[in-house]
């Protein structure tokens, strides 16, 4: 059998620049669910998550011919995740009435879990928009503060100042 | 401003963001008094308490990633899916050796009423699956849901409901935090809406129900509500059109007192009303509101009241307007608003 060692980012990168759907593919497997955890999170909704999650990809192919092997490819992708959801909740205006998702019974895996999570994600969305996403960040995506830093183009002095803010408000929201 | 310093340090140290040098400069701050060791103790807690158990994860991204190729217009069909429909193809020509041909014809009408009743019966389970559903507003936004029922609930900005879909036969509950509007279906069965003190129980009707903090507020539009307390059931008032009463933790409901519903349930218009709130309350709203953050520099303006309504307006107008009735200044720092005297 043929040994297989997965390529690194840099490496995808310089083939995705060629046209190679494979390492297009790829790299759509080795970020989805990382991506899938920040839209789930900041959208509330499933079907929300999985669209933007293809608009994310759909702009990484189409400027492909743009890409920077020398730059963090995780950290252009969490960038226009994120741009994404800022766009998506500019658009619409906060008068408009539409149908949430929902969660359904599968994802709840005790009674217990379900209800602290809840309290969490409410208290994680009661946050201001810019200090909500360094959080998470840090929180659930094990960013260091210089990746957030190079991924929300901040400075790491502005990172160490949101995250203090995030955890005064979430320690009063929660306690 | 020194404590604030060390607060950023204590963060740092939990994420594994700190210097060497910050972590000397912030042990030699822990050691100094026992108070900023439990400064630092309370920062972990919050950490602990972050933790999210459920997140959901998605196995197969198959099916995913061929729609997106799809759109993209990619070719190249993955080998994976050719070599099942080449496998598939192969147990038919398998089983149709098996039969004679004159028999093929009864064999595919079998097969095709086995699937048929799979499907349905899948289905039919599914559509009778009941699901624990939870819908939660963040900042800036409303969200709108229609019931199993019919019933329509409006949800106003950070506010969180929980119920089960569809609803029992005997009861339609929903628990609710935050803000939000209900305008319910006549049923047999009582509606019920749950907060952490209270609970309200109506047949048919549209009513308003406010919970933060240790205190819920019901406000009848239209129909007639039961409110009790959660602690005391037996504790209950009676609330119809027009009527207001509140909870407070601890305590029996308040006796229904008539108001004008259209000014009181501005929210579903846009509009803010406050009256005689408290300036810590309406900071509180104007973050979930506007999804900005706000300071309050001098804790002791927390208790001043404000009666003021703002239909639509600005987060600078409302808080210009604030600091004038306070006799108080605000300016932006860093994407935070300080309010001071």
């Amino acid at each position: 059998m043929k040994k297989f060692s997965s390529p690194s980012d840099e490496q995808l990168v310089e083939s995705i620049k060629s046209s190679q759907i494979e390492a297009f593919t790829t790299l759509y497997y080795r970020y989805y669910n990382n991506l899938y955890r920040l839209f789930w999170l900041r959208t509330n909704s499933k079907e929300k998550a999985k669209d933007l999650i293809q608009d994310v990809f759909t702009r990484i192919w189409e400027n492909r011919q743009k890409l920077d092997s020398k730059k963090s490819i995780k950290a252009y992708l969490y960038r226009i995740a994120n741009n994404l959801v800022i766009d998506s909740f500019r658009k619409k205006s906060s008068q408009e009435i539409y149908f949430a998702d929902r969660f359904s019974a599968n994802d709840i895996s005790t009674e217990k879990s379900l209800e602290t999570d809840t309290a969490v994600k409410l208290a994680i969305n009661n946050l201001p928009e810019k200090i909500r996403i360094v959080f998470i960040l840090s929180r659930y995506h094990g960013f260091k503060y210089a990746e957030i830093a190079q991924t929300l183009k901040i400075s790491i002095k502005t990172v160490a100042s949101r995250m203090g803010q995030a955890f005064h408000l979430l320690r009063e929201e929660l306690s | 401003m020194k404590k604030n310093k060390y607060y950023n340090l204590c963060v740092k140290a939990i994420t594994g963001d700190i210097a060497p040098e910050e972590k000397v400069r912030l042990n030699r701050w822990l050691e100094e008094s026992k108070e900023n060791q439990n400064y630092y103790d309370e920062i972990v807690a919050t950490w602990q308490q972050t933790e999210l158990h459920d997140f959901p994860f998605i196995f197969d991204l198959d099916q995913e990633w061929s729609q997106l190729k799809q759109q993209l217009r990619l070719e190249s069909e993955p080998a994976r899916t050719k070599l099942s429909q080449h496998r598939f193809g192969e147990i038919l020509d398998k089983y149709a050796e098996i039969f004679r041909p004159r028999l093929r014809p009864a064999f595919v009408t079998c097969l095709a009423l086995l699937i048929f009743f799979a499907f349905f019966f899948i289905f039919k389970n599914q559509s009778m699956k009941s699901e624990y559903l939870e819908i939660f507003t963040g900042n800036k936004q409303h969200i709108g849901y229609v019931f199993s029922d019919g019933s329509h609930v409006k949800l106003n900005s950070g506010s969180l409901i929980k119920f089960i879909k569809p609803f029992s036969d005997s009861l339609r509950r929903v628990f609710l935090s935050g803000e939000a509007f209900f305008e319910v279906v006549h049923d047999k069965r009582p509606f019920e809406v749950v907060t952490r003190l209270a609970k309200t129980t109506v047949l048919g009707t549209e009513f308003n129900v406010w919970t933060r903090g240790d205190q819920t507020r019901i406000i009848v539009k239209r129909g007639r509500v039961r409110l009790s307390s959660l602690q005391t059931e037996s504790d209950n008032v009676e609330l119809s059109n027009g009527q207001m009463s509140w909870i407070k933790k601890n305590s029996s409901p308040s006796l229904p007192k008539n108001v004008d519903t259209d000014y009181i349930l501005g929210w579903l218009e846009g509009r803010l009303i406050f009256e005689k709130t408290p300036l810590q309350e309406i900071i509180a709203e104007l973050t979930r509101i506007y999804d900005v953050s706000i300071e309050v520099k001098n804790s002791e303006l927390n208790e001043q009241t404000i009666t003021a309504t703002f239909d639509n307006l600005s987060i600078e107008t409302v808080l210009a307007s604030i600091c004038l009735t306070l006799g108080i200044d605000y300016k932006t720092e860093a994407n935070v608003y300080v309010l001071q005297k």
